[in-house]
């Protein structure tokens, strides 16, 4: 009877929740607004740097070429006696490119005399990375200005790995958190959802934990908490109307009895009247039984008795019950089997089980034709055993059967049969009182009913 | 005459019941409180008591315990509404008193006291006799007039319970509860069943039938002749 759970369980019902999903997608967009941020500092910060860099060597170029050239082999040589700090190299060429003064080896060879600044390789100069820049002087020799741009790749390397080491852990971090976050939202529906599901199974009784000052999610619980007040008022009014009626129809219903058997003692001598009285004392029986039954199951429902709960036999109860009815099965030509294939004792009330039992038994022998045969039986672990009742009787629809335990359903078949139908509701009644699962199966031709006993750890045991 | 004590503040429920107790040949007395009640029960003897649960001044159950703490053994009869039924009201049935739930049949009420006062018999025997039938509870075995009647254990049961009861009114729910052990009420032909088969066991052609059906109330066991 037990519904599937909602929730699904393993990693694919861990990703399938929403909010680790929104968990992981922050995470994603700040990792990428991160990589943006950064791409954009290093981009801007290399194209400043090197703005600077190229001006400056620009500038020494232009600095140079205009002073009178008999000049400039001394002023090229006075600036490298000026110490190790100057970064810039100055090289003076021949026309047929042999140095004639400077810092510079040789001219870089893929550099373009035009005066503009390039990124040349290491040809004649010490270091890999060099912007340099050249031209020709009017007296047909060369001048090269060349500067050491390996600082600026130091310096973007370090950016690089200073990204690194901050962008990837904060990706980690905030994937983390919006994980943490998101499972700790997912234990919270879990819990609400448990709840939500004992309360579909009839237990209007619970309400979904709501915390008086607390977010969204406890404002629509409380809401909901509303919802199913309201709901349980209502319930309890409309069982309460028929209960009251049951009560109250009940005195009145044996006063009439008592009044028909006097007039049974009265009427000795007419037979025709007799009958009609014995007839009429047979129909109030009838509405008697339908109105104790309703009030019964009512008494079963409401006071939750589970302080008449002992140690119980169920062997012993399904022996007993069905020896009972064995007489009642063989008047009307029924074979009755008993099978017992394991011991099973757990807690419970005896005399609501025998009860419930007597109802699956009475029912069964009822429905089945002369001829047929009717099987109790004890099956299962002696820690999850399961009665069965299966007669050969007309059997119940696939798409009835969970209507059967509602109070006065009779399927048409059984309009015919003598009851209250109200067996199987108290049976119900007497499964849900000691959380046991009643189900409908199929016999082949007939019904078969079984009641799992103790299907979960969470029952008293 | 035996003296039965009605404690019922319901007016139409204590006439009803005082009606047919009279016509069954009691001397009957109303009381409709609960503590004048304890002083009528406890001023004079009374074969029994019919005791409602609910009463003005003392609670019904609570009278019985006062009664039973002043040693006062009368039987009681308690009547109780369906609602009430608790293990407090079906222990009463362990200490010698029985209880009966609103509304009940006249014949129930009356079956249920004669019970009570006339108190099984035979409790130390171990071979009961009734008329021709002899019930031997060390063996096991029954008999009519020497004829070995062969029992079931259920019909044994339901034979002793009769004997013990002679001539006395036996209902299907005393049967339900005190051989089948049913403490609740079932509406089905199950007791007309075996007694159906304990009669035609008992019976043989020819031979008068001991057990006899009350219409609507329940069967009694009779000595013949």
């Amino acid at each position: 009877m037990r519904a599937n759970s909602l929730w699904p369980s393993g990693m694919a019902a861990v990703w399938r929740s929403r909010s680790l999903r929104w968990g992981v997608a922050v995470a994603a967009v700040l990792g990428f607004s991160l990589l943006a941020m950064f791409g954009l500092m290093y981009w801007r910060s290399s194209v400043l740097l090197f703005d600077t860099l190229d001006r400056s060597v620009s500038e020494q170029l232009e600095l140079l070429s205009a002073r009178p050239p008999d000049m400039l082999p001394f002023m090229i040589s006075s600036r490298m006696n000026q110490g190790p700090e100057v970064v810039t190299r100055v090289g003076l060429f021949s026309a047929g490119s042999q140095p004639i003064v400077g810092d510079i080896a040789a001219i870089p060879p893929k550099l373009v005399l035009n005066g503009a600044v390039q990124a040349v390789l290491a040809a004649g100069l010490p270091l890999e990375h060099w912007r340099a820049a050249g031209r020709d002087l009017p007296d047909g020799r060369i001048i090269v200005v060349a500067r050491d741009a390996d600082e600026i790749l130091a310096v973007r390397e370090n950016l690089v790995r200073g990204a690194a080491v901050g962008i990837i852990p904060a990706i980690l971090l905030s994937l983390g958190a919006g994980a943490t976050l998101g499972l700790a939202t997912e234990r919270r529906l879990r819990r609400l959802n448990a709840v939500a599901e004992r309360i579909v199974e009839g237990n209007l009784g619970e309400r979904l934990p709501a915390r008086l000052q607390g977010d969204e999610l406890d404002h629509l619980c409380a809401i909901v908490n509303r919802t199913l007040d309201r709901l349980e008022e209502g319930v309890g009014a409309l069982r309460g109307v028929g209960e009251n009626i049951a009560h109250d129809i009940r005195t009145p219903l044996t006063a009439l009895r008592s009044r028909l058997e006097r007039g049974l003692v009265l009427a000795e001598q007419d037979e025709g009247l007799s009958l009609v009285l014995q007839q009429s004392i047979g129909n109030v029986d009838q509405t008697l039984s339908i109105v104790t039954a309703l009030l019964r199951i009512a008494e079963i429902e409401h006071v939750r008795r589970t302080a008449a709960f002992a140690a119980v036999d169920l062997a012993e109860i399904v022996q007993e019950t069905t020896e009972a009815y064995r007489p009642v099965a063989e008047d009307r030509g029924i074979e009755l089997a008993l099978s017992i294939t394991t011991p099973a004792c757990g807690v419970g009330d005896r005399q609501l089980l025998i009860e419930a039992l007597v109802n699956l038994v009475d029912n069964a022998v009822k429905f089945t034709p002369p001829g047929g045969s009717v099987t109790v039986a004890l099956s299962g672990t002696p820690h999850r055993p399961e009665i069965s009742v299966s007669d050969n009787g007309p059997g119940i629809p696939v798409e009835l059967r969970s209507a059967v335990f509602q109070r006065f359903y009779r399927a048409d078949t059984a309009r015919s049969a003598r009851g209250s139908g109200l067996g199987l509701s108290l049976v119900a009644a007497v499964a849900k009182l000691h959380r046991f699962a009643v189900e409908v199966g199929d016999n082949d031709p007939g019904c078969r009913i079984t009641l799992r006993c103790w299907p979960d750890d969470t029952a008293i045991r | 005459m035996t003296t039965i004590l009605v404690i019922e503040d319901d007016p139409d429920t204590a006439s009803e019941i005082s009606g047919e107790l009279r016509r069954l040949g009691y001397d009957v007395t109303c009381v409709a409180d609960g503590l004048q009640g304890l002083a009528r029960a406890t001023a004079q003897h009374w074969d029994a008591l019919v005791v409602d649960r609910m009463l003005p001044g003392l609670d019904g159950l609570c009278l019985i315990q006062q009664l039973r703490g002043q040693g006062v053994t009368t039987p009681a009869l308690v009547l109780s509404a369906l609602d009430q039924v608790a293990d407090r009201i079906t222990g009463l049935r362990a200490g010698g008193d029985d209880y009966l739930v609103k509304p009940f049949a006249l014949g129930e009420l009356s079956a249920r006291l004669e019970a009570l006062i006339r108190r099984p018999t035979g409790n130390a025997q171990t071979v009961l006799h009734v008329g021709p039938l002899q019930l031997n509870l060390v063996t096991k075995r029954a008999s009519r007039a020497g004829r070995d009647l062969d029992l079931l254990s259920r019909e044994f049961q339901l034979l002793e319970y009769l004997m013990r009861r002679q001539g006395q009114m036996v209902t299907r729910q005393m049967l339900l509860e005190d051989v089948f052990g049913y403490r609740f009420e079932l509406k089905t032909n199950l007791i007309d069943v075996h007694l159906g088969r304990l009669r035609r066991k008992l019976d043989d052609p020819g031979e008068p039938s001991l057990l006899s059906t009350v219409r609507g109330i329940g069967f009694r066991l009779n000595a013949g002749e």
